[in-house]
């Protein structure tokens, strides 16, 4: 069964009477168990997902569409609707997140421990005294080995890698069903990032957790998703199962971006995708991406393609595809 | 810790012993002498000769320097007043407790109100409240205490007749049981505590402000509202603590300030504290007192800095972090 569906999510931000438009229509559903990456580039519209989806996005900025989420007790809440309370409620409890700047997405001036014992304090029924033990076992969790150091560091005596583990145990502290992870190692070397993946697919499968990773690296989605989710400029471009994507992928953008990947890995320098991500605040009529489309042609001008189903668990949209033999 | 406590008391030093010495030049070179209290112009210069003496005056002003710190240093002396012949020091422990009073209410009252409304303008922010607020503070930023003060004075004490308008205690004092001598020390630092207190209050509203707002926006708080932390300890522990950072480092300027403040309130309201005393003995060329309430003023800064910089490394552990490193 779907935990997560999201039907026709839009979401425009209005400064001072303008409308800019930030996501148009996306539309995915997540199994329960199962990982979602969502990649693109910056500025794509990924992290405006992340925020929709835990209803926490900055003032001036709405949605439309429908968000389903069901809950733990097996309740179908519809996250879009939902009264701010029931939102706080399932934040954390239901729906964690983990940020790409982990050490400013912890207060500065408190310490690590007690932020942690903070989130078990109204997301857990465990009692004041042993709330302290099971900090420190989320800290174990997650591969830190001095937990108690930890506990009672701030985060700015921690290394890169350290602070993201803590703000992964801080996510994980109310054990929810659903975790988001916002491009959680594109701020740590190779090496942490290798571990922190690692240990972030470890957890999954220990926890049963369902899993979005936002990631501008197209390699770490092929490897640890189950579905892929393709945004550029804010349109969901194409939808599908990982083994689909990599093997035919049917949109130019996608080609594009798997063909950098694959250069990439072969250690030859890459083509660079021509061009720049087009503006959310001015976006070219038509397609987003005909001015950088090598197969653009005179209607992707003009027409905006609709989605195409090639099958049941891949969409795309565009009007040429890209040879599917 | 202790450590660098006395680090900072060291590094102290050679503030309050060039501060003294520049108060004693000024003092000594400002026109006019102790004498012009106790002198006719028409006198004999032989007369004058015999006073100028009595006060130590007729030495060269480096002996009369050195003698002066040979006797504060050694035997704690600051000197008797010119004026009545008291010991400075009891001059001015007299004239403490009204100073504290005023200056320590005041600091109370700006911090309750400044963080208050400071943190309701900042959830509000941009609304009607916000603004009301905002503007009612900004003028009582920008008046002028002595202006302040007289307003007070004149529509609550004169026109309206609620308060009283001078002193810290009614004529009638010593007759009251405790709690009327409580009511009454209210009663007449109301306007006083107002007037010294309102500027400053509106001084920490503006940090607090838009240190809340700014700390709204943080990542840190959109991270505690994603781990589903509520509003109001997202409020309290979260911005309030970090918003309070430059507050306390104010907290060096703001005593000096304090201090300034009170001369000018204590004057308009006749408080018998350290400013006017200072005022009295500055007008009176009173040199004793003028050095040693000096002396204390210049303590008081220190002191009030000192505390500044350990507090604030007591809240934000980064800085207690980077002292550490480079000490
Ligand atoms: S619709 Fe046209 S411009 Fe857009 S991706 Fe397809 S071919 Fe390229």
């Amino acid at each position: 069964m779907s935990l997560l569906t999201v039907e026709n999510l839009s979401v425009v931000n209005s400064p001072s009477g303008r409308s800019i438009s930030i996501l148009r229509n996306i539309s995915f559903s997540l199994n329960s168990g199962e990982t979602l990456a969502v990649i693109g580039e910056t500025g794509s519209g990924k992290s405006m997902l992340c925020k929709s989806i835990i209803g926490l996005l900055p003032p001036g900025f709405s949605r439309s569409g429908n968000i389903w989420y069901i809950s733990s007790d097996n309740t179908k809440i519809s996250i879009i609707t939902a009264e701010e309370s029931d939102l706080l409620n399932m934040r954390g409890r239901e729906i964690g997140m983990v940020f790409q700047e982990a050490v400013a997405s912890l207060n500065p001036v408190v310490r690590c421990g007690n932020q942690i014992t903070d989130v078990l304090s109204v997301k857990s029924k465990i009692e004041k005294n042993k709330r302290k033990k099971h900090a420190l076992k989320l800290l174990e969790t997650v591969g830190l080995s001095e937990p108690e150091r930890i506990f009672h560091a701030y985060p700015h005596q921690l290394s890169g890698g350290m602070t993201q583990r803590v703000a992964l145990a801080l996510a994980l502290a109310g054990e929810p069903q659903l975790l988001i992870a916002d491009e959680p190692s594109s701020s740590l070397d190779s090496i942490s990032k290798k571990y922190y993946l690692n240990l972030l697919n470890r957890l999954k499968q220990e926890n049963n957790l369902t899993l979005i990773l936002v990631t501008h690296d197209v390699d770490e989605a092929l490897s640890f998703a189950d579905n892929i989710l393709v945004l550029y400029a804010g349109c969901m471009t194409e939808y599908g199962r990982t083994g689909d994507i990599q093997k035919s992928p049917a949109h130019p953008y996608t080609k594009a971006l798997l063909d950098i990947a694959r250069a990439l890995k072969e250690n030859n320098l890459p083509a660079a995708i021509p061009g720049e991500i087009s503006s959310l605040t001015n976006p070219p009529p038509g397609c987003r991406f005909h001015p950088r489309c090598p197969k653009a042609q005179d209607i992707c001008r003009v027409k905006e393609p609709s989605s195409i189903c090639i099958s049941n668990s891949h969409s795309v949209r565009c009007f040429f595809l890209v040879d599917l033999s | 810790m202790i450590s660098i406590i006395l680090k900072r008391v060291l590094d102290s030093v050679p503030t309050i012993i060039i501060g003294i010495t520049l108060t004693f030049l000024i003092v000594h070179l400002a026109p006019g002498d102790p004498g012009i209290r106790f002198l006719d112009p028409s006198q004999s210069p032989e007369i004058q000769q015999v006073i100028q003496k009595r006060f130590g005056l007729n030495e060269p002003l480096y002996i009369q320097y050195w003698n002066w710190v040979k006797r504060v240093l050694f035997h704690f002396d600051f000197g008797n007043s010119f004026y009545n012949g008291k010991p400075s020091s009891e001059v001015l422990r007299s004239a403490l407790l009204p100073t504290i009073l005023l200056a320590g209410c005041a600091l109370v009252f700006a911090l309750i109100t400044g963080i208050l409304l400071g943190i309701l303008a900042a959830i509000r922010s941009n609304t009607f409240t916000d603004r009301t607020i905002t503007i009612i503070m900004m003028l009582f930023f920008s008046t002028p205490a002595f202006w302040l003060g007289i307003m007070f004075l004149g529509v609550f004490s004169i026109q309206l007749g609620w308060l009283p308008s001078s002193h810290l205690t009614s004529l009638y004092h010593d007759q009251l049981n405790t709690i009327g001598r409580f009511t009454d020390y209210i009663k007449h630092l109301f306007l006083p505590v107002l007037t010294l207190g309102l500027p400053l209050a509106a001084t920490f509203f503006r940090y607090i402000r838009s240190g809340v707002i700014e700390a709204l926006r943080s990542d840190y708080i959109l991270g505690a509202r994603a781990r589903g932390i509520g509003h109001n300890k997202i409020l309290f522990r979260y911005c309030l603590k970090n918003s309070l950072l430059p507050i306390i480092s104010l907290l060096g300027v703001i005593i000096p300030a304090l201090l300034s403040g009170a001369v000018i309130v204590e004057v308009i309201f006749s408080l018998p504290g350290m400013g006017r005393t200072m005022v009295s003995a500055v007008f009176g060329r009173d040199y004793p007192i003028i050095l040693a309430a000096s002396i204390l003023a210049f303590f008081a800064v220190v002191a009030g800095n000192l505390i500044a910089d350990i507090t604030y490394s007591i809240i934000d552990p980064r800085i207690r972090y980077q002292t550490r490193k480079n000490s």
